[in-house]
């Protein structure tokens, strides 16, 4: 990062390369939207470039990119909320296979977890991507989001029992 | 058995009190408890790793390094010269009178030499231009190896905006040209190689692809760009396929058409 800091941009394409799965994942679980997930991912790097002077290097790259990722989300969160919601309710059907085959059932599951993270709140739904699906660690999270490892635990545990108690209301409507 | 054991098993069996819930929650902030221990959030922890992501679409990495390239050509500085910056300071700091005639007198050379581009940036944009063609030639040779039709497509619409290409790749499209299965990246290969015609080896090899087109839709373009390119040399090619009886006959009358305007 320091060579692209003073320049050197054929130095980005190494870390994008690095982190693109990462940061399209991280997109993709919040918004479960491909094309806007790679929308932002490339977002994500103009904004690398374009506040390049601001990363001190006192600090992980990873950590610092993540912040740009979540702004990029929220930004585009508060941008689309109308439209994400209707289109969330509408992706979101989950269909009952009645079939006793172990696979589909995992699969149903999946599909109803899935659909119980999205209700979540914004902040939980992003720090269950984080600690979860992107499997950070919670010092990583702490330096992304501003607090403390042991606080970051705490909230993952809140977000994990909310996300426990949705899940089964969301089993509940679907049986 | 332990403090925090007991928490964690009135936790499992959903007994805590509020003031245990507290507890319970200081102990994991304070690393006291792992949140593996707890049953319930250790469940659906762990079902949540084997959510499915999509797989990251090429074009993404396309439109990536077209940025970066935008951006490396935007990035290079354009600076006064530093001796004239010197020269001036020293001018300014100076105390005699007639040094400052002399300055205004030299605003005008100055300035004009500050607005004419040094030849070593002209060189660094020259370089970078053809680093960034060199990147999007690879990656469009490497494309059009891809067996979905739209990594083609994009692939031979990566040709927009350069100016020239190299052999490697005009032989690439002329082979798409002539070879591909999907009418449209043929379409495609056809207007991408229209921006070099005035590339003698091209014409040619233009010209010998009509044999092997069977698509009524790729042979009304060639006869299109034929027309474009004024090459008579593509009458003969155009008549073999007049004279085939599986030729629809609107696209004789309309190969007809194109090779009166060029004769």
């Amino acid at each position: 990062m320091q060579k692209v800091k003073m320049n050197d941009l054929d130095k980005l394409g190494l870390l994008y390369e690095r982190y693109k799965g990462q940061l399209f994942g991280f997109f993709f679980n919040m918004n479960r939207d491909k094309d806007l997930s790679e929308d932002l991912v490339q977002n994500v790097f103009i904004r690398v470039i374009k506040y390049k002077h601001s990363f001190k290097g006192d600090g992980e790259f990873k950590t610092w990119l993540f912040h740009i990722a979540r702004n990029a989300n929220y930004d585009c969160y508060k941008k689309n909320k109308r439209t994400e919601t209707v289109r969330l309710d509408d992706t979101c059907q989950v269909q009952i296979v009645e079939d006793n085959n172990l696979a589909v059932e995992k699969e149903n599951n999946l599909q109803l977890l899935e659909k119980a993270i999205d209700k979540l709140d914004y902040d939980k739904k992003e720090l269950l991507t984080m600690s979860k699906l992107k499997r950070m660690k919670y010092k990583e999270i702490g330096e992304v989001i501003g607090c403390t490892e042991g606080s970051v635990k705490v909230k993952v545990f809140r977000a994990l029992k909310e996300l426990k108690v949705v899940y089964e209301q969301v089993l509940l409507e679907t049986n | 058995m332990s403090k925090h054991d007991d928490l964690i098993l009135k936790y499992n069996s959903n007994e805590l009190t509020n003031d245990e819930q507290m507890e319970l929650e200081q102990l994991i902030e304070q690393g006291a408890i792992e949140l593996s221990e707890l049953d319930d959030v250790e469940n659906i922890h762990k079902m949540m790793p084997y959510i499915e992501i999509e797989k990251v679409n090429k074009s993404m990495d396309v439109n990536f390094y077209s940025m970066l390239a935008d951006e490396k050509l935007k990035s290079i500085p354009w600076q006064p010269s530093q001796s004239f910056s010197i020269w001036w300071s020293s001018i300014w700091q100076s105390k005699f009178q007639w040094g400052y005639s002399f300055v205004l007198v030299l605003i005008g050379l100055g300035t004009g030499l500050f607005w004419q581009p040094s030849g070593s940036s002209d060189n660094e944009v020259l370089q970078l231009t053809t680093e960034v063609q060199q990147m999007k030639e690879m990656m469009l040779l490497n494309m059009l190896d891809k067996s979905a039709t739209t990594d083609r497509l994009m692939a031979v619409s990566l040709t927009s905006g350069m100016d020239t290409v190299s052999n490697k790749v005009a032989s690439a499209l002329i082979d798409v040209l002539r070879n591909d299965d999907n009418t449209n990246v043929r379409l495609a290969a056809i207007n991408a190689l229209a921006q070099y015609t005035n590339n003698f080896n091209i014409r040619e090899d233009l010209i010998f692809s009509i044999k092997f087109q069977d698509s009524p839709l790729v042979q009304l373009a060639l006869a299109e760009l034929m027309v474009m390119m004024k090459e008579k040399k593509a009458v003969k090619e155009f008549e073999v396929i007049i004279e085939n009886e599986n030729t629809p006959k609107e696209v004789i009358r309309e190969l007809q058409s194109a090779m009166q305007t060029l004769i």
